[in-house]
């Protein structure tokens, strides 16, 4: 006789995590091959999991936009120094300046100069080193 | 604040961290007790109801310290949806939806179908598609047991295709094996199928 004792939930969305060991992941097979509540549970939370909230994902685009607000600017400033001709200069520079501000803000930028500085830093001390070496020979 | 540490606070009834947790939370458990509302035929979409079941899971979560058995970070979401799917269905069955049941009346007029049928023909009609029934459950039956005869795996992905009606892909992610692999157990167990079946279908 089969032992028909259902899985926890702790371990059933562990293994809709893939969290299993394999040789739990084997046994809970095992039950949902021949368990069809379980197979229905699980296969409702697929569902549920898979779609994405839309409130979710207007949030997921308002933080991007957020993220993005001075590259944003840049562009429409860009873009409206061609319409107003009359401060077209004014409305250039104020685009260079938020394209700037957007580049240093970024996460890559910041690492860029991050190493350039360490780099700068080390051949200091290396020039330094060199320094003192020629200075002790003299 | 990680997943990993709102759970350890919360497991430590750290009260601001469990609000921080239904406040992260609560739209995902919303909208699964609504989806499953929906699956049992009971769109019940009134706030009062789902808030009702909202409520319940959370408490339940509370109450009874569910958050110490989860296995992972990983896996709160997964978990927290599976929870409020079961505490839905057990909602249900308690609390508000009695099963609708079907009363007919001894004086009421016979259906459209069986009117002007004579009993004993109506008693003939019965008969053959008792005779389809039997067929049927025959097969059925046939069907489950070599079914049954299948390894657990091509047991699994076959059902979740047929009794599920899952495609290939979300098996694939169900299952967390390639696509490859489950349109390969699929193929294979209904080849199994067929040539056991075979000699069934044909003396009929």
């Amino acid at each position: 006789m089969m032992n028909r004792i259902c899985p926890s939930e702790e371990v059933l969305s562990a293994y809709l995590a893939d969290a299993l060991s394999a040789e739990e992941k084997e046994r809970v097979e095992r039950h949902l091959a021949r368990c069809r509540i379980c197979r229905r549970t699980l296969s409702e939370a697929y569902d549920i999991l898979s779609k994405p909230d839309f409130r979710e994902k207007i949030r997921d685009i308002l933080k991007s936009l957020a993220k993005n607000l001075w590259l944003a600017c840049s562009v429409l400033f860009f873009a409206l120094s061609f319409v107003f001709s009359k401060y077209f200069l004014q409305l250039l520079v104020a685009s260079l300046l938020m394209g700037g501000k957007w580049i240093i803000d970024s996460k890559s930028a910041r690492m860029l100069i991050m190493i350039h500085e360490a780099w700068k830093h080390t051949d200091k001390d290396k020039t330094d080193k060199i320094h003192s070496r020629t200075d002790s020979e003299e | 604040m990680t997943t990993g540490e709102l759970l350890k606070k919360c497991i430590d009834k750290d009260k601001s961290a469990w609000d921080e947790f239904i406040r992260r939370y609560r739209p995902l458990v919303l909208r699964s007790a609504r989806y499953k509302l929906n699956i049992l035929n009971r769109p019940f979409l009134k706030t009062r109801i789902l808030e009702d079941i909202v409520q319940e899971v959370f408490f339940t979560i509370w109450q009874k310290d569910k958050l110490k058995g989860l296995r992972d970070a990983s896996c709160v979401k997964s978990w927290l949806v599976i929870v409020t799917i079961n505490t839905a269905s057990n909602y249900c069955r308690k609390n508000i939806f009695n099963p609708e049941r079907n009363t007919f009346s001894m004086h009421e007029e016979p259906s459209s179908d069986m009117a002007g049928l004579s009993p004993e023909a109506s008693i003939s009609s019965v008969k053959l598609d008792t005779g389809k029934m039997l067929e049927a459950n025959e097969l059925k039956s046939l069907l489950d047991k070599e079914i049954s005869k299948l390894s657990d795996k091509e047991q699994l992905a076959l059902k979740f295709n047929i009794y599920e009606g899952k495609k290939q892909k979300d098996i694939a992610r169900i299952m967390n094996v390639p696509e490859g692999t489950v349109a390969t157990l699929i193929s294979r167990a209904k080849l199994q199928l067929k040539e056991k079946l075979k000699s069934f279908i044909e003396s009929r």
